[in-house]
């Protein structure tokens, strides 16, 4: 800290250090965000209703109960947990496909997993009833993930196919995927009924309105997975960016690595979509910004990310909920409006470099 | 309403549909002034907050208007209601919104949702009442029925629907049987254009005016194609005005696919109205009809 | 220690490498020249274990490099690119300490210094200039030979983007590599480089070995039969060999240019 630093040099913050400096901030984003919404609640009154939520004896009244417990509270930690997913997933793609502007949404990844929940929704009456009954609440996350699976291999190959210095081709392409899954899902809108249509605007902007805590937990294990991938092959995660030769010869199984990335970034978007619908930008600012704080290894980049990730949609949803109270805005549009000014900041400096 | 047509020849018996209208407006005071008397006491439904443009209508149509606290974005009319504080997309709720107003009562609309937020709203031991859809006389009278009994108005509200569903049934007779053919149009956003065929809210209004849906092959709606709007043949074109505005006008609508080369392209006969007026099947529903069938049947 | 029998590799109908049978033992340093196109690269990508042969066998230590999977071949022997891909932010001594399987830092930071660029350790990779990133490559093949006996290093063109002074210093370190007990193999363009700084060089021309020889061996006919070009082969005072081109003449432009085979 004492010595200055020579223009170009970096010196890379420990891990601890990392990750204490985002848990606080996570923290108190989240505190912060349970203290917001569109009923004005004093701090106090929220506490009380957190203490009686644990059991203990507190004055109060049934209605902050049911505000703080049962409508904020799980929307927060549903937030924490789906910035967390789309956050690390981004993380892993960008290193897998060595771009540091590959998006989930940006790439298409999103509108696949969406695509898929909307066919469902629009004609796949016929696989929920021959689904067996304990399954039937599965099959619409499983759909997401499928076609979350579907558009990553998609990306993943054309990316490995058009080599290095292929950076804005990527881009375009998968602008063309996302492009293309959006024109699917406008034929599918045509052909829905008005109740189906109903359900599937849901998906268009992203919402976190559908909060529960049943919906957290396939989330919150898709993220688990992510992290602890990273944590088990980061050194492996990293040599991926010297180039896939290289990587090979330093005895990285690139196929086998890639496929295990490919099918956690799908589960973890896929789980986010099917909970949320579709959220932009996280997977591209948090990483981004983060990436020049800690370094490009996956090490730290991942969990760094995730907590990241989880501070920054929290905050956006406490925005969506309150800012035109009573009424919300979709998630979505404030993510969008965060991220598009950065993607634009990005994209000018990367030029200038 | 925005008479988009050619200039017209003065309507049929209008003395009759002026009566019928008065005959509502004279009752709805009347009722109102009960109204007000009837359940203002009552603190269960003290704070209410009305979803659907036809159930605020109705809600304000009964003399509750002032115990109305919050409506949803589609409530337009009457004009004071936009006035109140708005809780946004009827589809799309926010429970801790509705509750931080502290509502005692909510009276939605069929399609007022996302489920999660009435159900939310009903643990926090607010009464939310949901109410039927309306695409007929008979419907419309039912719908205010139970908004009346919802809002403990009940007698106001028999004297109001028995009074719409006469005066919309004299309407409906005294309608010139122009049997033109109109193609109703709606612009769902995002670019794409609908028509509607059998079984809809706008083709029972057609029928309620007289005239004849263009398309009775299919049911429901479905996207505009030149095809489609060639066979049917339209006489006239209906859409409900901010759908007219979004497309550019008369001319934007004739400039649909296959427009220009049907009868109501070639006269330029397009009909709008107000949106809420010609399709909320609310207390209005008698001057709906009779605008509509003046309007169609305009040469 | 490296062992080449027979190698045929095609692609879409061409002989990429014709018949090609070499041996390199621990201790040595052989140098791959040829012109364009004589399948330099591609040789050396086949020792390394990338390349389906058409024909052929190629073992390291006895192993069959077709049998082994990537972390096996990992161990045996270690491979600097002709262009790194990389773009990553990492630093300097963190893009060394990839080649180490423990990330061993003290190891990486004795590569960085003995490629000069010891001092740049908390550099910022892709602020480097396109010498100095190849001398960090070049660290982080070293660090994976680190503390290993008898491995492969196979280098691809290690001097391109390089000045003279690091030129030389990285065929020096090859030596040293070699000297530890390990065998070297490098692609060259530059002929004298070849003729100074290895044990034996082998010339190819349109995938075929012409000689396999220690520099002084090697003969102006030969060079010219590889490269279509004649050469003054000529000793320095401090006994140094050089191998310069003579510009060909006009009867032998036209030639070259009418019947380019036999370049």
């Amino acid at each position: 800290m004492s010595v200055a630093l020579a223009p170009g040099h970096t010196r890379r913050p420990s891990l601890a250090r990392v990750i204490t400096v985002l848990a606080i901030a996570t923290a108190v984003i989240a505190i912060a965000a349970l203290m917001v919404g569109a009923a004005t609640l004093s701090p106090a009154r929220v506490l009380a209703a957190l203490g009686r939520g644990l059991g203990l004896e507190l004055e109060g009244s049934h209605r902050d109960d049911l505000i703080v417990c049962t409508l904020r509270l799980p929307r927060v930690v549903l937030a924490l947990a789906v910035g967390a997913a789309l956050a690390s997933a981004g993380a892993l793609l960008q290193g897998l496909v060595r771009n540091p502007l590959a998006d989930p949404g940006l790439l298409g990844v999103t509108n696949g997993a969406a695509l898929a929940a909307v066919a469902f929704l629009v004609l796949g009456d016929g696989l929920l009833v021959a689904a067996p009954g304990a399954l039937r609440p599965y099959v619409l996350p499983l759909c997401a993930f499928g076609g979350a699976l579907v558009a990553t291999a998609v990306v993943v190959s054309l990316a490995r196919v058009l080599g290095r210095g292929a950076a804005a081709d990527l881009v375009l392409i998968g602008v063309g995927v996302a492009a293309l899954c959006g024109a699917a899902t406008g034929l599918l809108l045509f052909v829905a009924t008005d109740a189906q249509l109903r359900s599937v605007t849901f998906w268009t902007l992203g919402s976190l309105g559908g909060a529960g805590w049943d919906v957290v937990v396939p989330v919150a294990v898709a993220t688990a997975l992510a992290i602890a991938l990273a944590a088990v092959r980061a050194s492996s995660l990293d040599r991926l960016l010297l180039g896939d030769a290289e990587a090979r010869h330093l005895g990285v199984d690139v196929r086998r690595l890639t496929a295990q990335v490919a099918v956690v970034v799908a589960l973890a978007i896929g789980a986010a979509v099917a909970v949320c619908g579709v959220i932009g930008f996280i997977g591209l600012v948090v990483p981004h910004l983060l990436r020049a704080w800690v370094g490009p290894g996956h090490r730290a980049l991942v969990p760094a990310s995730a907590l990241g990730g989880a501070a920054l949609l929290t905050a956006a949803d406490a925005v969506a909920r309150t800012i035109v109270a009573p009424a919300e805005l979709p998630v979505g549009i404030v993510t969008a409006l965060v991220g598009a000014p950065v993607l634009i900041a990005i994209a000018r400096t990367r030029s200038a470099a | 309403m925005a008479l988009a047509s050619e200039p017209q020849a003065p309507a049929p018996t209008p003395l009759l549909a002026i009566a019928a209208c008065a005959a509502t407006v004279v009752l709805g005071i009347a009722a109102c002034a009960r109204g007000r008397s009837e359940a203002h006491a009552d603190p269960a439904t003290a704070r209410i907050v009305t979803v659907g443009g036809a159930v605020t209508e109705t809600v304000f149509a009964l003399g509750a208007g002032e115990r109305v606290i919050a409506v949803d974005s589609s409530s337009v009319y009457p004009e004071i209601a936009t006035r109140r504080t708005i809780v946004g997309y009827q589809r799309t709720l926010a429970a801790e919104g509705i509750l931080a107003l502290e509502p005692t009562l909510v009276v939605a609309a069929a399609e007022a949702g996302p489920a999660s937020t009435l159900e939310a709203l009903r643990r926090a031991g607010v009464r939310v009442e949901i109410m039927p859809a309306a695409d007929s006389i008979a419907t419309t009278g039912a719908r205010i029925r139970a908004i009346g009994a919802a809002i403990g108005s009940a007698d106001t509200a028999a004297t109001l629907a028995t009074s719409v569903e006469a005066a919309a049934t004299r309407a409906t007779e005294v309608a010139p049987r122009t049997k033109r053919r109109v193609l109703f149009i709606y612009a769902r956003g995002g670019g794409t254009t609908m028509v509607s065929g059998k079984g809809t809210p706008a083709a029972a209004m057609l029928t309620l005016a007289g005239a004849e849906s263009a398309i009775t092959a299919w049911d429901g709606f479905r996207p505009l194609t030149a095809e489609a709007v060639v066979e049917a043949a339209p006489d006239v074109v209906l859409l409900p005005s901010r759908g007219l505005d979004s497309l550019g006008g008369i001319d934007g609508v004739l400039a649909l696919p296959g427009l220009a080369a049907t009868p109501a392209g070639a006269a330029r006969r397009v009909v709008a109205l107000d949106d809420q007026l010609l399709l909320g099947f609310g207390p209005r529903l008698p001057a709906a009809i009779d605008e509509l069938a003046r309007a169609l049947a305009a040469p | 220690m490296i062992v080449a029998d027979d190698v045929v590799i095609t692609a879409g109908g061409r002989r990429l490498v014709d018949g090609v049978s070499l041996a390199v033992a621990h201790g040595e340093v052989l140098a791959l020249v040829g012109p364009n196109g004589a399948g330099k690269s591609t040789l050396l990508s086949a020792l390394a274990g990338d390349r389906r042969l058409a024909r052929g066998r190629i073992s390291l230590g006895g192993h069959d490099v077709a049998t082994l999977a990537p972390a096996a071949l990992a161990r045996l022997r270690a491979v600097l690119p002709q262009r790194a891909a990389l773009t990553a932010s990492f630093t300097a001594l963190e893009v060394v300490r990839l080649g180490s399987d423990r990330g061993d830092a003290d190891a990486a930071h004795r590569q960085l210094t003995a490629v000069a660029l010891g001092h740049a350790a908390e550099r910022l990779y892709p602020t480097l200039s396109g010498g100095e990133q190849q001398r960090v490559q070049l660290a982080r093949v070293l660090t994976q030979l680190d503390e290993r006996p008898g491995c492969a290093l196979l280098l691809d063109e290690p001097t391109a983007a390089l000045d003279p002074h690091h030129q030389h210093r990285v065929l020096a370190l090859a030596r040293q590599v070699a000297a530890a007990g390990h065998a070297v193999v490098v692609v060259l363009h530059d002929l004298t480089l070849a003729l100074g700084h290895t044990d034996r060089i082998a010339l190819l021309a349109a995938g075929r070995l012409l000689a396999c020889e220690p520099p002084r061996a090697i003969t102006a006919a030969r060079l010219r039969q590889a490269f279509g070009v004649d050469f003054d082969l000529i000793s320095t005072r401090g006994g140094a060999l050089a191998a310069i081109a003579r510009p060909p003449t006009a009867l032998e432009e036209s030639l070259h240019a009418s019947r380019p085979d036999l370049a």
